[in-house]
């Protein structure tokens, strides 16, 4: 489909200036969304491994409170960790992958986790509440690639839209009018010329 | 740099480990709860919340939604009942929506 444009040096010339632009902006997003890709393929494969580890050792550290639970009574249990001893929370910072900005997390923690008392509660829980915390470093950093793959996924989808809107779309319609232009002003010329013959024709005769 | 706070929604059994180690738990009983924890967490400064795989597989739409559009990132985790791959599955939407294919698939 060509554009709706007045056949005239004037559009030609902004269209060429167009086109140009056109063609070097695609050339920018393809490169682009290839590094997009690269980084992507790199991150995926990190975090799938990251996945695989932390859902293990999650397992076994759900075991061990489990375990804790089985020789403890639910209800000393429940008052053990009632109020937890420590506070964790994230400092969160951005990081500027390929223009996408992406969330850093720096975990952070205070305070002492065996707040509770000796007596009632067995040594299991304390077993299993360090292997938690020791843990939650590792959740942290999954929590982070993962949104960092979600945003880096869109962030290609959308390059990818646009790159294909100038390959499919805009640069094929403005070569197009180009040609369209150019031809027919061309044919203007031709026209302009066997008209002039026609004239002297005319007035030689005469 | 601000601190955020780091949540996690899921059933109790999975919550008493999180809870111990300072997380901030919610016990949510049905779907429809679930959801709009997650979304008041969402804009309550909350930078990670762990949604257990029972209730994300429930919300699927609506951590996308979280995960898109605020600065929480919400984790899929199993819960105590063991992993059944929610997590991994995910990943690998997001693979096939940003190249196309599954690449890993052989590597599986």
């Amino acid at each position: 489909m060509k554009l709706r444009v007045n056949p005239n040096r004037m559009e030609l010339l902004r269209l060429r200036r167009r086109l140009a632009i056109a063609r070097r902006g695609h050339k920018l997003l393809k490169d682009k969304q290839d590094a997009l890709i690269k980084q992507f393929i790199a991150l995926v494969k990190e975090n799938k491994e990251l996945r695989e580890e932390v859902e293990r050792e999650l397992q076994s550290a759900y075991l061990n409170f489990i375990g804790a639970r089985a020789v403890m009574s639910g209800r000393s249990l429940e008052e053990a960790l009632l109020i937890p001893g420590i506070r964790s929370y994230l400092k969160v910072g951005k990081v500027n992958l390929m223009s996408v900005f992406v969330p850093r997390f720096d975990f952070m923690q205070e305070g002492d986790p065996a707040n509770y008392g000796f007596w009632e509660t067995s040594g299991e829980l304390d077993a299993a509440l360090y292997s938690f915390i020791k843990l939650l470093p590792k959740l942290i950093k999954l929590a982070e690639m993962e949104k960092a793959v979600i945003l880096l996924a869109d962030e290609i989808e959308r390059t990818r839209r646009r790159v294909n809107a100038l390959e499919y779309v805009l640069i094929p319609q403005l070569e197009e009018t180009i040609s369209f232009i150019t031809m027919k002003l061309d044919e203007v010329e031709r026209a302009a010329l066997t008209r002039l013959m026609k004239i002297k024709e005319i007035v030689r005769k005469h | 740099m601000s601190t955020f706070k780091i949540g996690m929604i899921g059933d109790y059994e999975t919550s008493i480990g999180f809870k111990a180690a300072g997380i901030d738990t919610y016990i949510a009983k049905v779907p429809a709860e679930a959801k709009a924890m997650l979304l008041a967490l969402a804009k309550e400064g909350y930078g990670i919340v762990f949604v257990t795989e029972e209730i994300a597989s429930l919300l699927e739409d609506t951590i996308d939604q979280v995960n898109r559009d605020t600065e929480c990132a919400v984790l899929i985790i199993p819960s105590v009942k063991g992993s059944k791959g929610l997590g991994k599955e995910r990943i690998k939407k997001s693979v096939e929506r940003a190249v196309g294919i599954d690449i890993f698939k052989s590597s599986q």
